[in-house]
């Protein structure tokens, strides 16, 4: 029998885990990983609101206008900080400079997406070197581009993983559209 | 009638606050993400990622089943960033998951299984989901889910030499 198995699968729901931290944590934890995926080169030159310490703090209104909020240089926000600290993030271009932002929920949706596309149409990546999984995520981001906006609420670019300007973007469709018909067949 | 298993209280999040359900099910999310990671710091950080996009939901936009979302959204970000979470916080001094109530080589095994087994059984053991809802979050029919837990537990039995 399997009894001794079985048992050991089951009491994997019982493995201890470390104590959650407190939910008002969760918005602060929330920064430190964006800054550590950005270190890693996962979201390469997005800038995080919260390590802007130059003044000025731009982002989107909930309706969808523009507001400019200054925070003393240094200031970490506290995890109860107005909601446009979660709800958008500044984008930086090639150079560095600060070009606008795009909202979060945008770039989160349009992520799970694009998972829920490999994961249904391609298959499960192999590694984190995985070559085609890699080539046709960045195909995907690119036909399903984040806009960014400026303070005036203007579509600037589009963030792809990335920042690229609307006619960087164009050049770059028919590729992605190359890729999608390569790994996918269309 | 849905598989027993052991594991937190299910509060229903109809009725109960970001923070009650969020105690209750947090073991539940980071162990599914153990399936993974190497390190608790990497299923944490997982988990927290997954816990700060449903708080900022629950109030205006809950998912039907909070639970299986939250669970179905860390099994996904652990696949997704798992590898290059392990390469970012390699060398930080992170400890590496040691417990002695942790079943470590069953947990290894699990993380050699082929990807689609590999998520069904952490679904179903580490998520301590049922057979249903594994299928329901795979998007495959129940006797799909029941064929990968099934070779799962049969590579798991066959690894952990068990008869």
């Amino acid at each position: 029998m399997n009894d001794e198995f079985e048992r050991r699968l089951e009491q994997l729901a019982e493995v201890p885990v470390p104590a959650p931290p407190t939910v008002a944590k969760l918005s602060e934890q929330d920064r430190e990983r964006s800054t550590r995926r950005a270190r890693a080169g996962m979201v390469a030159v997005l800038l995080i609101v919260a390590a802007a310490t130059a003044g000025g703090l731009v982002s989107r209104g909930p309706g969808g206008g523009s507001e400019v909020a200054t925070a003393p240089p240094g200031t970490e926000p506290s995890s109860s900080a107005p909601r446009w600290v979660e709800e958008t993030t500044r984008v930086a271009d090639a150079t560095n400079t600060y070009v606008g932002t795009i909202d979060n929920r945008d770039a989160e949706a349009r992520d799970e997406r694009i998972l829920a596309r490999l994961t249904r149409d391609f298959r499960e990546p192999v590694g984190p070197n995985d070559e085609d999984y890699n080539r046709l995520w960045a195909a995907l981001a690119i036909l399903d581009p984040v806009p960014v906006v400026d303070e005036a609420g203007t579509i600037v670019g589009y963030w792809i993983g990335h920042f690229v300007t609307p006619a960087e973007l164009s050049s770059s469709t028919a590729g992605a559209d190359a890729t999608v018909d390569e790994l996918l067949g269309g | 009638v849905p598989e027993g298993g052991a594991g937190e209280a299910r509060p229903s999040c109809l009725e109960v606050t970001f923070e009650t359900w969020f105690e209750a099910t947090w073991p539940r999310i980071v162990r599914v993400a153990l399936a993974n990671v190497r390190t608790w710091e990497e299923a944490e950080d997982i988990a927290s990622d997954t816990c700060t996009k449903l708080l900022k939901r629950w109030e205006h936009d809950r998912p039907e089943d909070p639970t299986g979302w939250a669970i179905a959204v860390a099994s996904n970000r652990a696949r997704k960033f798992g590898p290059l979470l392990h390469r970012t916080f390699g060398g930080s001094g992170a400890a590496q998951i040691s417990d002695d109530r942790m079943d470590l080589d069953l947990i290894d095994a699990i993380r050699d299984l082929p990807p689609r087994q590999r998520r069904a059984i952490a679904l179903r053991y580490l998520g301590d989901l049922t057979q249903g809802q594994v299928a329901e979050l795979m998007g495959v029919a129940p006797g799909t889910a029941a064929a990968l837990l099934n070779q799962g537990r049969s590579k798991l039995r066959t690894r952990l030499g068990g008869p």
